[in-house]
């Protein structure tokens, strides 16, 4: 049924590119987090000619293969691809269920976006551990917390893709159901069946 | 005071009022001149539109200025960050030249495995840029004692080298240490001797120096500075590193950066020189 729903979502063309371009920018955006002083740096210099900006914004996305583990890149791009399609499929779900007039959506969209912000603590390098909860750790003195862990904080890349997979059924869930208008009876029919 | 007369009476209250009311006056006729009719702005933007279409420089010379405002603010933005910076001195180890127009100076942690694949990567880069004298590379020690407890030591160890050797022996003593070293706090510290004795040092004397405490022996309070330079110039994990040019421009680089990323950004230091 998850499959079915993907292929209903992801056959539309408009979606494909949607959850690609989103997956692109995830992808990008892992890679710059740990550097993003200096890509703001780069993008705002005054004397620094924009065919250079380029150059050295496009070299940065090479450090998936120089700053990353091989676990914590394949869970950088994994959590590109799945928060695409979370996007992707959220989108549609959405659209579906206004265009139907149901209320329903809106329910799925906000548990979505749950499992979309849960995937974001994933999101970080291994030299630098994880852009989101780093920072949050060490604003509450618990910096450290993160190097006791087995494997130094990269748990929170396989935790991200976990989320993100969830989201993603969760959501292809709600397109397979048929929507409907539940009817909820109060009490039990009253009307003699011998009068008919 | 008591006013007796009535008429006097009347002049005082007549002239408190007027000083009343005069600044009052005085407010609404200013206000009064800063607001245009509707046909005396058509008419100022008629000479404004007129004069411009007559000195079209001044678009030009405006554009300029505002230009040359926005780098002097980000010059002295830039300048101010590179005050968090120890200089390049003669206690640095640095390969190249030491009057090139742009220095990488690189925080660096003999444990750490990004510090191993970036160093393989800054000696390619040197490579490319060394014969030209432009670029020169600093190294300087931010040891993670939190996730290397043995790192501290081979920091010791490297400045044993160089005690020994000068520039060159350090240099050598780190390529040599970073390509046997396991990384993540594995190396076995009875190599340090060993490796001394690789490249070409007096291993007794190496082992006499390598002497002390965990906190670097003789050499505590350099890598101390050194970290501490590292951490006030925004350094919070390894490797780090900076790219100044001549002018003062930093260019700060956390983590490994792949040779091309980091070609780039030298060149983009270059240029501006």
């Amino acid at each position: 049924m998850i499959v079915q729903a993907l292929a209903q979502v992801f056959s539309r063309g408009w979606y494909v590119a949607l959850a690609a371009m989103i997956a692109l920018a995830t992808f990008v955006l892992t890679t710059w987090l740990g550097n993003l002083g200096l890509v703001w740096q780069i993008a705002t210099s005054q004397w620094l000619p924009i065919a250079d900006k380029v150059k050295i914004l496009l070299a940065l996305i090479g450090s998936i293969s120089t700053n990353f583990t091989i676990f914590s890149a394949s869970c950088a791009i994994a959590i590109a691809i799945l928060f695409g399609m979370n996007i992707a499929v959220i989108t549609y779900v959405f659209r579906e269920h206004r265009r139907l007039g149901s209320q329903s959506g809106q329910i799925v969209t906000a548990t979505s976006l749950g499992g979309l912000v849960g995937g974001l603590f994933g999101i970080g390098c291994a030299a630098c551990g994880t852009f989101v909860l780093s920072p949050a750790l060490a604003f509450l003195g618990a910096g450290t917390l993160i190097t006791l862990l087995p494997f130094g904080g990269e748990e929170f890349g396989a935790l991200g893709v976990g989320l993100l997979s969830l989201s993603l059924v969760m959501s292809t869930r709600r397109i397979g159901q048929p929507m409907l208008c539940q009817v909820t009876l109060l009490t039990q029919p009253t009307f003699n069946t011998k009068e008919y | 005071m008591k006013i007796k007369n009535p008429v006097k009476q009347l002049i005082v209250a007549f002239a408190l009022s007027l000083a009343l009311v005069m600044p009052a006056w005085a407010d609404d006729q200013s206000k009064a001149t800063a607001h245009f009719s509707a046909e005396q702005n058509t008419e100022i933007e008629g000479i404004i539109h007129t004069y411009l279409l007559a000195h079209p420089e001044v678009i030009t010379e405006a554009m300029q200025k505002l230009q040359d405002q926005e780098k002097q603010a980000e010059d002295q933005r830039l300048s101010e960050a590179a005050k968090g910076v120890k200089p390049v001195n003669a206690e640095d180890h640095i390969r190249g030249d030491v009057n090139a127009a742009v220095k990488v100076i690189e925080f660096s942690d003999f444990e750490c495995p990004f510090c191993k694949g970036f160093h393989a990567t800054m000696e390619q880069v040197m490579t490319d840029y060394e014969k030209d004298g432009k670029v020169a590379w600093v190294y300087r020690h931010f040891p993670l004692d939190q996730i290397h407890s043995k790192a501290r030591k081979e920091a010791q160890a490297a400045e044993c080298a160089a005690e020994q050797g000068g520039n060159k022996a350090f240099w050598a003593y780190a390529d040599r240490l970073f390509e046997i070293a396991p990384s993540n706090n594995r190396l076995d510290l009875a190599q340090l001797p060993i490796v001394a004795k690789d490249t070409g040092l007096d291993q007794a004397k190496f082992e006499t120096c390598l002497q002390g405490d965990q906190r670097g022996g003789k050499f505590a309070a350099h890598i101390e500075a050194n970290e501490q330079d590292g951490m006030a110039s925004g350094g919070t994990g390894t490797p780090y590193s900076l790219v100044i040019n001549s002018k003062g421009h930093i260019f700060p680089v956390n983590g490994a950066m792949p040779a091309d990323a980091v070609k780039a950004i030298i060149d983009a230091a270059l240029k501006e020189e």
